[in-house]
């Protein structure tokens, strides 16, 4: 376009220079504009409608497999959901039917805080928690009379010669069935002295001597009543400990045994419903809550389960 | 831009029609079309490279709030997992322990043969997580059949030891407040009425003429007749082993066959059979052997609360 160019004007019969003008610039800039999104988007709608790409396809496929799983899944899970609570609850009942006892009195905060009706109501939570801590308080100086009945004032050396090793293998503080006093009798369901702890634990499991000492007396009964089998140590300073229901006994009347010797293992002999070790302690003729004794490799915090156990109102297994 | 234009030409000293510039035009048209076009696909090229397609947006999004549900399910069934194991740990070192069952085999357990698994019988999906979950699914459900298998059979244990516990001799056949001597000679004893040396079955109570007596743990009657020496007696079949012999009755008030409870009347005491006051002579048997009733008397438990 370098050579001019013309255009005849009708109105003035003359030819004359085109000239360059920037409106021209313009609407083709327009028009390419226009033409550029039309392309873009006709492309853009083609891929969303036709084309795939490989990540599309891989999603596609994905989402179908999750979306029909998760429901497969969650139907399931539903029903798994249902039969575990149902089993929860049959345990439950189960466990309140042999113990006659509910498994926890349970004191945490928690508990108080967990329904949401309650939260709206913050002095109700308020005076939960104020009750509960009176409760704590007095179970707390409930338990620490109790335990300091069971460890009067006394020099560190006669300490060491308490028995307070636990009287079975591998005890664990949830082997403790039945504590001292008060309890149920699994027989008659009524409520009698309890004069020692029971701790579960499968026939056969080896019977510790709780403290150093003599073995006092053996006594055998094959009987299905009373204390079965059992043997009585005679300890320093006034302790005797009695292991009753023994399945087998390893020692022999006026043999010296030292703290953490096996003298027999569990059994079911005797009136015991259970699998059991029927542990008792006296100091000078009284008897001692046992619980309270059992320290040696305990933390503070299962020592303080133990005591909470031991003072449940369940049954015993005699 | 459109109509015709026309060039001078200086030869001929006129003005001459450009007839190309129509075409000329078009091309340009053209041109700015071709640029167009090749500038929107390399945009789009270069944007679909760079970023996600809308589709692609869309599906991601679904994608990963499937994926939440997914792990939201997962959780749940750990949560699950773990109150089974909850379970599973109480019934191996609690009630079977307790109720001396025979504990389960462990391989056994972690392999959770028995439970049905019908439904999660699928490995057909094309993300292996989801595979896996199925496995992770079924393996729950037969560990939960067996749990259901084992709590029942629990159940049924702890129910026969109820009875058991139900049926047993536990409690003294009077009433504290009504016996005026209770001796515990149970076993070798000068005899009152033959004066010699003989074995002593069981416990005398002393107590009045007709001071009722109650079964001791429920169970059938099983002799309730004049029976020689025991006078008028009522012997008690309590099931498990257990036998209690009421002997030297004035009257009983049961029969053969009839089923009775722990604390029932069953008759009143007397000084029938080879007896030299009126008392009762209480027996206890364990598999046809006598036993020392003091065992199953309990008498240190107010036992008003038993009578019916």
């Amino acid at each position: 376009m370098s050579e001019g160019r013309y255009k005849y004007n009708k109105r003035s019969l003359k030819f004359e220079a085109v000239r360059f003008r920037w409106r021209y610039v313009l609407a083709g800039g327009l028009f390419l504009l226009f033409t550029f999104l039309a392309f873009y988007f006709i492309l853009f709608y083609l891929d969303r409608a036709y084309l795939e790409t490989e990540r599309e396809k891989k999603l596609a496929l994905e989402n179908q497999d999750f979306n029909t799983h998760n429901q497969v899944l969650s139907v399931e899970l539903m029903r798994i959901k249902e039969e575990i609570s149902a089993l929860n609850n049959q345990e439950k009942s189960l466990y309140e039917k042999l113990h006659q006892s509910n498994r926890e009195d349970s004191v945490g905060i928690n508990d108080v805080l967990r329904s949401d009706d309650q939260l709206n109501d913050f002095d109700k939570v308020i005076d939960e928690i104020t009750s509960r801590a009176k409760f704590l308080t007095a179970k707390a100086s409930n338990n620490n009379t109790s335990f300091s009945n069971s460890w009067p004032g006394k020099e560190f050396n006669e300490y060491q010669q308490y028995p307070t090793l636990a009287p079975v293998k591998d005890f664990k503080v949830n082997m403790l069935a039945c504590g001292f006093g008060r309890k149920i009798n699994p027989y008659n369901k009524l409520t009698t002295d309890h004069q020692g702890i029971d701790i579960i634990s499968q026939i056969g499991t080896e019977i510790y001597s709780t403290g150093e000492g003599i073995v006092s007396s053996i006594s055998l009964n094959s009987e299905p009543g009373g204390l079965g089998n059992v043997v009585v140590i005679k300890h320093n300073l006034g302790f005797r400990t009695k292991y009753a229901l023994l399945d087998k006994i390893l020692v022999v009347e006026g043999q010296e045994v030292s703290k953490g010797m096996p003298i027999g293992t569990v059994g079911i002999t005797g009136s015991s419903i259970a699998p059991h070790l029927h542990y008792e302690v006296y100091l000078l003729g009284k008897a001692l809550n046992p619980a309270h004794l059992l320290v040696e490799g305990l933390s503070q915090h299962d020592i303080v389960r133990l005591t909470e156990i031991s003072n449940q109102n369940n049954q015993a297994l005699d | 831009m459109f109509g015709v234009y026309y060039t001078y030409n200086q030869d001929s000293c006129t003005y001459q029609p450009d007839f190309y510039s129509k075409r000329r035009a078009a091309g340009v048209i053209f041109l700015l079309v071709l640029i167009a076009m090749i500038s929107a696909t390399g945009t789009w090229l270069l944007l679909r490279g760079l970023y996600p397609t809308a589709d692609e947006a869309r599906l991601e999004s679904e994608n990963s709030n499937q994926r939440r549900i997914f792990s939201g399910i997962l959780e749940e069934l750990n949560r699950q997992e773990n109150a089974l194991k909850y379970l599973e740990s109480a019934d191996d070192q609690h009630y079977r322990v307790v109720l001396n069952l025979e504990p389960i085999d462990q391989e056994i357990r972690r392999l959770g043969v028995g439970g049905n698994t019908t439904t999660t019988n699928f490995s057909g999906a094309a993300i292996p997580e989801i595979n896996e979950a199925y496995k992770h699914f079924r393996h729950l459900k037969s560990r939960l059949g067996l749990e259901q298998q084992s709590y029942q059979e629990i159940i049924l244990k702890a129910a026969e030891t109820e009875t058991m516990l139900q049926s047993r001799p536990a409690m003294q056949p009077i009433e504290e407040r009504m016996l005026t001597q209770f001796h515990p000679a149970f076993g070798m004893r000068v005899h009152p009425v033959f004066g010699d040396y003989r074995f002593h079955h069981g416990l005398d109570l002393t107590a009045e003429s007709g001071t009722p007596v109650y079964a001791t743990g429920d169970g059938i009657i099983g002799t309730a007749d004049f029976r020689g020496g025991y006078g008028k007696a009522v012997f008690i079949d309590h099931g498990f082993g257990f036998e209690s012999r009421y002997a030297h009755l004035s009257k009983y008030i049961v029969s053969k066959g009839d089923h009775i409870k722990r604390g029932q009347l069953i008759g009143y005491v007397g000084n029938t059979g080879i007896s030299t006051a009126p008392h009762l002579h209480y027996e206890v048997l364990f598999h046809e052997k006598w036993v020392n009733p003091i065992h199953f008397m309990y008498r240190n438990i107010g036992q008003q609360a038993l009578i019916n």
